[in-house]
């Protein structure tokens, strides 16, 4: 045998393979079994409050986008108790607030936004927020032209 | 770049479902099972799962059992996930149920690819001389199909595969619906 050359293969044999009698079922795999199922059926029995909720948001959002401030709010509203905490859902909120001249809402929505790092197009939405809620405050009365927004 | 085992173990749910689904269906047409490993800790080239099962006669059964897992773990990721992807993904606020679910979803969804093992399981049965060439035919675009998959994890098609089953089908649903 040559230096360095590698040793020869020595011949195991492989242990023939037998057919398992039933379907191995360890324990783990039961338990993973049941989770998967449990998360099965709550995905249907979940699946359509979150498609509604989606589907709402949707429908707000053309009714904004249509001129119906109000009927945006009123489906917006709801949403928001359910997801305190998107920014984007907040933002359509605001629109819908001043365009329904529900303005103590929407100042109370723009109020959540401070100290809160948003991005750049969220800070851009929330600035021609900010310029609708001080042309409707000017509009209604309710903004003399030494106040501050 | 992570290993696709480190991904395997983080998704291991996948990999039961991915293998419970290969020997359930080796069941359902008859066929022998010799070994089946739901799941390992593997590392770099082994499998994290694997099914040995008796050859069947019929090559269709052989591409069901090989393929079966590819519907069985896309329709369970997507219903486990679809009710999470829209208040963790759309309005950025799920509660700890919602990831679960929405890991779990991801999980089994991205584990829907036959493997090459599996292509290969395939291509030994379509190649034999009692498969017709129609079936000849339609079988061979598959396999060519699941080696693509099997290839595309390198650049984690599987992962953008699960995510879009379990994240983004739900999120597209209610932009075609609205």
């Amino acid at each position: 045998m040559p230096w360095g050359a590698p040793p020869a293969p020595v011949f195991v044999p492989e242990p023939e393979l037998k057919p398992l009698d039933k379907l191995p079922l360890p324990p783990f795999v039961i338990f993973m079994a049941i989770v998967t199922g449990v998360a099965f059926v709550l995905g249907l029995a979940r699946f359509p409050h979150s498609l509604g909720n989606g589907l709402a948001y949707e429908r707000g959002v053309a009714k904004l986008t249509a001129g119906d401030a109000k009927g945006a709010a009123a489906i917006l509203e709801p949403l928001h108790k359910d997801y305190p905490a998107d920014s984007e859902l907040r933002i359509q909120l605001i629109r819908a607030d001043i365009g329904s001249e529900n303005l103590a809402a929407a100042a109370q929505l723009l109020q959540s936004f401070e100290g809160q790092k948003v991005s750049k197009e969220e800070e851009a939405e929330l600035t021609e927020a900010a310029n609708q809620f001080e042309s409707k405050a000017r509009e209604l009365g309710m903004l003399d032209d030494g106040d501050k927004k | 770049m992570i290993p696709g085992f480190i991904i395997a173990w983080i998704t291991f749910p996948g990999v039961i479902v991915h293998e419970l689904a290969h020997a359930l269906f080796c069941r359902w047409f008859g066929l022998k099972l010799y070994e089946v490993k739901y799941f390992q800790f593997a590392t770099f080239g082994q499998p994290s799962g694997y099914v040995i099962h008796e050859r069947s006669k019929n090559p269709m059964q052989d591409m069901l059992v090989a393929i079966g897992p590819f519907f069985v773990n896309t329709i369970l990721g997507a219903v486990i996930g679809a009710p999470a992807a829209i208040p963790v993904l759309r309005f950025h606020a799920g509660d700890p149920l919602d990831y679960f679910l929405m890991w779990l979803g991801v999980s089994v969804a991205m584990h829907s690819f036959p493997s090459t093992g599996d292509a290969k399981s395939i291509w030994h049965s379509v190649t034999s001389r009692e498969v017709s060439i129609p079936a000849k035919i339609v079988c061979f675009p598959i396999i060519g199909l699941i080696y693509l998959g099997a290839l595309g994890s390198v650049f984690w098609l599987d992962a953008i595969y699960g995510l879009a089953i379990a994240g983004a089908l739900p999120n597209l649903l209610v932009k075609l619906l609205a």
